[in-house]
């Protein structure tokens, strides 16, 4: 909101007093484009605009806030006031919010609290992400892919591979492989593939066939085409310990995170929020500090595949 | 600490076990997907010519299948069979079947094998539908509504492909620049674009006023699609026509002839003199302008913007600034683009399309492609218990 205040002092002339006016055609509450509209109206005062009752509008500056939406953020757009009789659309300040992933409306009864973090998105499927911290204090991100890790550094602004590790052995072809970062050993899961040593960058990782190559490749067998999908986060939460899963549906619909609270033995479970995506997450990993879930979405909107951290926090 | 992991591995698998059964709609490997198209292609030879855009269009989506690299200006290559499916017998113009890859990279698509069937009339390939004798097809938009109505299940991309109306770079009646921009600004004002959506088109698409669609950039509603005739008029009168204009259709495309039947009596009602004929195969009649089809190949807003100012540059001449877009490109600059395009009205939109498709009941895991993606025909799979009566598109 800020950016776009800035827009309108740059290109508007604050000593007339304004009107605004807001619509809403995106896909976010009524509440929360009230919200928006307030904290732009706020904003706007910050440059000094005065705004006069709607009465006295029609000598005074116009401005039109429409709250719209593209596929991957939100747009909001001002239009500005425009005398002439062109049938050319009017001059607009447009600036792009990225999306926030919504979450269930049941936020006081709940009391597992959802957030997500966007992390990447590229047209290429990916099997599993990772963001970890280099010795010199910034991050990277290691994306899984079917050949190989590609790795990202997040402080480079172009995010172009900075380098990568190629997997060696060809696995068993999947349509749907299971496939992790385990960075306590420093190891990746992938079909029926483990690789370890993906620190080392100055070679192939170094692959071995698992021994049990049911768990991880779905290729001729019916009834397992698709792991179950889902992570344990935390162990202590009012007593019991939260894990998050995906829905059920198959990947042509959009689907959600959802948190339960569990303890072992036969008690009921009971979702406590739910968080949605785009698309459907294809695969969602424990963090490795148990607080937090990677998720790979792959959003039917823009066809991107997509990865975000979610995390999970007990309300106390 | 071992205590807690062990308590930890055991939570996991009460939970599991608890959670509710997520089996029913998984994938199922098997069986024949029957598919059946309008065009007929004579060979699959890499580099072969198409001639009409359904060939072309289904030359790639059977490209798709059978190869497994993709050049930068979206053509597949490759040796046959390294893509998801093989071919196993091939009777030019009629019919071709294809085998699941065993070894493709991607893991082993879900049915067996694809049947498809070419050169089969619309009529021919909903009756088969309706009578489960086929799969898939593709359907023009505006049959959609009749087809679902009649039964057949009915999936539709988002509108993804545009119908405009372009001015032609040495078109007669149009002379001058500001003369020409007033006749397109006259033309588009005179335009009903709902009454296309809704009766055309069975209020399937949406009308078109920019170069994007509204789920694409966000700002399409920016520009206008309502029809103004008593400004249409104003700005006729205006100036002095040379001629009659001429607007060209593909006569071979039911909706462009009746968009541009419907244009012509909108220009009318606005005292325009216009008449519609179908693009000539000699030089005779001169067109003025003609109706096109572009659709997307990119859902990134600057690389289909990029492409649909290029298909539109080689018809509107060099006076279109079609120069590329950066693809990060922020929303407002191509809204300005998209300002500055329009605004010399040598390109009118008119329409936004969804591509459909009907399906059978038994065909699962199918999402209408997003622009530059074709049929996800390797993650489709037959469901051969399910009624459909829970199917979702």
């Amino acid at each position: 909101m800020a950016q776009l205040a800035d827009k309108v002092a740059a290109s508007q002339s604050p000593s007339t007093p304004i009107t605004l006016e807001a619509r809403n055609i995106s896909s976010i509450s009524h509440s929360d484009a009230a919200s928006i509209l307030a904290l732009f109206q706020q904003q706007l005062k910050r440059h000094s605009f005065r705004f006069a009752t709607a009465s006295s509008a029609k000598a005074l500056g116009q401005l039109h806030l429409i709250l719209s939406e593209s596929a991957d953020s939100y747009i909001w757009v001002v239009e500005l006031p425009d005398d002439s009789r062109d049938e050319n659309p009017s001059a607009a300040l447009i600036v792009a919010v990225p999306k926030s992933r919504s979450t269930d409306d049941t936020p006081d009864q709940s009391l597992v609290l959802l957030d997500e973090q966007f992390i990447w998105r590229q047209p290429e499927r990916f099997l599993d992400f990772l963001v970890q911290k280099k010795p010199d204090g910034t991050a990277e991100l290691l994306i899984l892919e079917k050949n190989g890790i590609a790795i990202h550094d997040l402080a480079d602004s172009r995010s172009e591979v900075s380098a990568s590790v190629r997997i060696p052995i060809t696995p068993s072809p999947s349509r749907d492989p299971f496939a992790a970062f385990n960075p306590q050993d420093s190891s990746v899961l992938i079909g029926d593939l483990r690789c370890f040593d993906y620190l080392d960058r100055s070679q192939p990782l170094h692959c071995a066939k698992t021994p049990d190559s049911s768990i991880a490749d779905g290729a001729g067998d019916t009834s397992r085409s698709r792991p179950s999908v889902g992570a344990v986060v935390s162990e202590d939460c009012h007593g019991k310990a939260i894990s998050l899963e995906t829905g059920d549906g198959d990947w042509t619909e959009p689907d959600s995170v959802t948190a339960y609270l569990f303890k072992p033995g036969p008690h009921p479970h009971r979702p406590e929020n739910a968080m949605h995506f785009d698309g459907p997450i294809i695969s969602l990993q424990a963090a490795q500090d148990s607080t937090a879930a990677r998720a790979v979405v792959h959003n039917l909107k823009t066809g991107n595949y997509e990865a975000y951290i979610v995390t999970a926090t007990c309300s106390h | 600490m071992l205590r807690r992991l062990a308590a930890t591995s055991l939570a996991i698998v009460f939970l599991l076990a608890a959670l509710p059964a997520r089996t029913a709609r998984r994938p199922q490997y098997g069986g024949t997907l029957r598919l059946e198209i309008g065009a007929a292609l004579a060979s699959l030879d890499p580099g072969t010519s198409t001639p009409t855009p359904d060939q072309a269009l289904a030359k790639s989506q059977i490209d798709s299948l059978i190869y497994e690299s993709r050049d930068a200006d979206g053509t597949f290559n490759g040796d046959a069979g390294s893509g998801p499916f093989k071919i196993t017998s091939w009777l030019p113009g009629k019919q071709l079947t294809l085998q699941a890859n065993e070894k493709f990279r991607d893991g082993r698509p879900f049915v067996d094998s694809i049947e498809i069937t070419m050169g089969r009339s619309l009529r021919d390939r909903l009756l088969d539908l309706e009578l489960d004798k086929s799969d898939l097809t593709g359907i023009p938009a505006q049959e959609a509504r009749h087809v679902a109505e009649s039964g057949v299940r009915v999936s539709q991309s988002q509108p993804d492909e545009l119908l405009a109306l372009v001015f032609l770079d040495d078109r007669p009646a149009t002379g001058q620049t500001r003369t020409g921009e007033i006749i397109g600004q006259a033309l588009s004002l005179s335009i009903d674009r709902l009454a296309i959506v809704n009766f055309l088109l069975q209020k399937v698409g949406e009308p078109a006023g920019a170069l994007l669609p509204q789920w694409s950039s966000g700002t399409s509603f920016l520009f206008s699609t309502a029809a103004d005739v008593p400004r249409a008029k104003e700005l006729w009168s205006q100036i002095t026509p040379s001629s009659n204009m001429v607007l060209g259709y593909d006569s071979a495309d039911a909706l462009e002839q009746s968009v541009a039947e419907r244009i012509v009596v909108n220009a009318k009602e606005a005292g325009i003199s216009m008449m519609a004929v179908a693009n000539p195969a000699n030089k005779s009649p001169k067109l003025d302008a003609r109706l096109v089809r572009v659709p997307m190949i990119s859902p990134n807003p600057a690389n289909a913007l990029n492409q649909i100012l290029q298909n539109f540059s080689s018809l509107a001449g060099g006076t279109l600034n079609a120069a590329a877009l950066p693809e990060s490109s922020s929303p407002e600059d191509i809204y300005k683009r998209e300002r500055d395009v329009l605004g010399s009205y040598r390109i009118v939109p008119l329409v936004w399309l969804p591509q459909v498709y009907g399906l059978s009941t038994r065909v699962r895991n199918w999402t209408a492609p997003a622009p530059g993606q074709t049929w996800p025909l390797a993650d489709v799979w037959l469901d051969t218990n399910e009624k459909g009566s829970d199917l979702k598109d």
